[in-house]
């Protein structure tokens, strides 16, 4: 054997054995639960996955193998009806809406997790003069841009994906008096308006880019998206022309709220579905160390989602600490959504439950909340614990469960109450 | 321009502490490569023999698809494959959809025409002679297969490099199949998607770079092999 032949040899088995040893590790260790979650990119695109979902998740669940899976919220959709995810992430209610009455979804409601708003951006020197017209009015800005647009002095850029950005934006067309197609975009393949086919940062680089003849481009997005793409100075050219919806614009204050939630696929309909992992996913997005960080995130000054899972309490009326077994206690107030300016959560079930032990709490009274969102509830207190205000998971929101402290029961009345 | 030069500082920055979820990409882009490369090489190197050398009915026709498939378009074959292994469709039970190996799948199948093609090719180019030679020799049916597979070595490592190359280069299929996982499916080219798309052209341009690197060190190890391979022989045998 010659020399550069035994090099040869020695070169090649080197290459060979460092790439297999690569495979080999990579293969080893897959044995734990998969766990598939359909997320709409806003979530990938935001960071929120990379720097909280998956470290935290991860530490506190490492049974389960977490699959992310960023596409657009018509996507996810699609793929959880499949029956190809555990969970969905979705920022599309009317989409959702459907998928929950087709019986995909494990919980009656979906669990709402945090929630943003959608702005319009558009050039610096705003040629549709949205900033004059309509600066907290989306339809009226709307209609200001298509408007110019048929005078050639504007652009529209529509991601035309079916993501939950779209459907917002097709909404708002369906509220303008611009004609429309069954699809509720502006009719007849105007020449002003562009539909992307792309995410959401790539739509925000097309419409900095504006690529089109005459006119600048204007475009929908939400706003952690914009900031994160701004934040990385990879959007420098584009102003924020129409936000903070104003509450006596076409749609209501609420038009241009974009709120998330999640949901956990119905076994009925797969019976590969993994429920309790994704019982697990759900439970932790809700839960107060998560919600907290979100609201931190990037920085507590300019979050790019705001924490909505639970609803705020306001006590009007709180237990006394030291009751006489069997008497009656009070406990008032208003319940509403963390979302401001979101419904009123009519009807919702409150309980006054007991802590004897942190696993069986004891409900010891229900109410449920008015139109106007207040409630009372009421109950006889016989023995002595931790009370506390819970909602039921199948609220319109996620459970609630707030601490009212610990009432204690006077024994020597006890003995009365038992007579 | 900025960011290019930002984006060439972290890539050295990266690579220098040895950046834990960078090396996690790495690998996996390498184990995508070798495994699919290997594969592809077992499957498509007697299919090409057989197309090149064979003689039987159907064979420029199998030529012909052979052929057509180096331009498969890998979205597609993505989306056949991905469907094939949706829960409820033919091969959900196997569970390899949104897993390493449901890629490795789909690579393979984008990588077996490219070997099969290519040596199909290179081995009609071996001088007819020779093999007729080798058969009137006796030799048997995988003896001239090898004798021919020899002589065409320079033409199947380029299939090997071509094969090798289309796995690092992928995007389309492996997206689809394999969801572009963080430390699971996510390859370097996919990654550097997801950094673009998030605005972050720094990292995006180092881990293209880290990209072009491994490309280029491995496709010249196989080059050096190839043109050793084929200076060696001949001048021993000089």
């Amino acid at each position: 054997m010659s020399l550069t032949e035994r090099h040869r040899r020695m070169a090649a088995t080197a290459i060979a054995l460092v790439v297999l040893f690569g495979a080999i590790s990579g293969v080893a260790g897959a044995q734990r639960r998969a766990l598939v979650v359909q997320s709409t990119t806003s979530v990938r695109d935001s960071g929120v996955l990379d720097q909280l979902i998956t470290p935290q998740f991860k530490r506190r669940f490492p049974q389960y193998d977490l699959k992310f899976i960023a596409v657009g919220t018509g996507q996810a959709i699609a793929n959880a009806r499949a029956g190809q995810g555990d969970v969905l992430i979705g920022h599309s209610p009317k989409l959702e809406r459907q998928f929950v009455k087709d019986g995909f979804s494990y919980e009656r409601v979906g669990r709402t997790v945090m929630w943003n708003d959608f702005v319009i951006v558009g050039p610096a020197n705003d040629p549709a003069g949205v900033m004059r017209k309509a600066r907290t009015n989306a339809v009226g800005a709307f209609e200001a841009i298509a408007a110019a647009g048929a005078a050639g002095k504007a652009h529209f850029v529509s991601r035309g994906d079916d993501s939950g950005t779209n459907t917002k934006e097709r909404d708002i067309w369906a509220l303008s008096r611009i004609g429309r197609n069954a699809e509720n975009e502006p009719n007849g393949n105007p020449g002003w308006y562009h539909k992307a086919g792309l995410g959401m940062a790539d739509t925000l680089r097309l419409t900095q880019q504006c690529p089109f003849r005459g006119g600048g481009c204007y475009t929908i997005t939400d706003r952690g998206t914009l900031q994160q793409l701004t934040h990385r100075r990879a959007i420098t050219a584009l102003r924020t022309v129409m936000d903070d919806q104003s509450a006596r614009a076409r749609g209501g204050g609420n038009l241009m709220l974009n709120v998330y939630n999640v949901y956990a696929v119905n076994p009925r309909k797969f019976r590969s579905v993994n429920l309790r992992g994704a019982l697990a996913f759900l439970d932790f997005m809700t839960s107060p160390s998560f919600q907290s960080a979100l609201a931190r995130f990037p920085s507590s000054r300019r979050p790019g989602f705001f924490p909505a899972a639970t609803p705020r309490v306001t006590l009007t009326r709180g237990p006394r600490r030291t009751v006489a077994a069997g008497d009656t206690v009070t406990v008032s107030g208003a319940i509403r959504s963390a979302i401001p300016g979101a419904d009123p959560l009519t009807g919702l079930s409150v309980r006054l439950a007991r802590l004897p032990t942190p696993v069986t709490p004891v409900v010891v009274g229900r109410a449920r909340v008015s139109s106007s969102g207040r409630f009372t509830v009421r109950a006889r207190v016989t023995r002595t614990g931790a009370l506390f205000l819970t909602t039921p998971r199948f609220g319109s929101l996620s459970p609630l469960s707030r601490p009212l402290g610990r009432i204690t029961a006077r024994t020597g009345t006890s003995a009365r109450a038992l007579r | 321009m900025e960011f290019i030069w930002d984006g060439l500082k972290q890539a050295v920055d990266l690579l220098a502490h040895g950046d834990h979820d960078i090396l996690v990409v790495v690998e996996t882009t390498l184990q995508v490569a070798f495994w699919s490369t290997i594969l592809a090489l077992a499957l498509g190197l007697p299919a090409g023999l057989a197309l090149g050398l064979g003689r039987f009915r159907g064979r420029r026709v199998g030529l012909a698809v052979a052929n057509s498939g180096m331009g498969l378009p890998p979205v597609v074959v993505g989306l056949v494959v991905a469907l094939l292994l949706f829960r409820g469709a033919p091969l959900g039970e196997l569970n390899l959809l949104y897993t390493l190996k449901g890629v490795i799948v789909a690579q393979t199948l984008l990588a077996l025409p490219l070997v099969a093609a290519l040596t199909a090719a290179a081995v009609q180019a071996v001088p007819t002679g020779l093999l007729e030679q080798a058969r009137a020799f006796g030799a048997s049916r995988a003896q001239v297969a090898g004798l021919a597979l020899r002589e065409a070595r320079v033409g199947v490592l380029a299939a090997t490099i071509a094969a090798m190359g289309s796995a690092f280069a992928e995007v389309g299929a492996v997206v689809l199949v394999g969801g572009n996982i963080e430390g699971e499916t996510q390859t370097l080219a996919s990654a550097v998607l997801v950094r673009v798309s998030a605005g972050d052209y720094g990292r995006a341009i180092a881990l293209g770079t880290i990209l072009l690197g491994l490309i280029m060190i491995l496709a010249a190890g196989l080059t050096f092999a190839q043109q050793h391979e084929r200076r060696g022989p001949l001048g021993r045998a000089s």
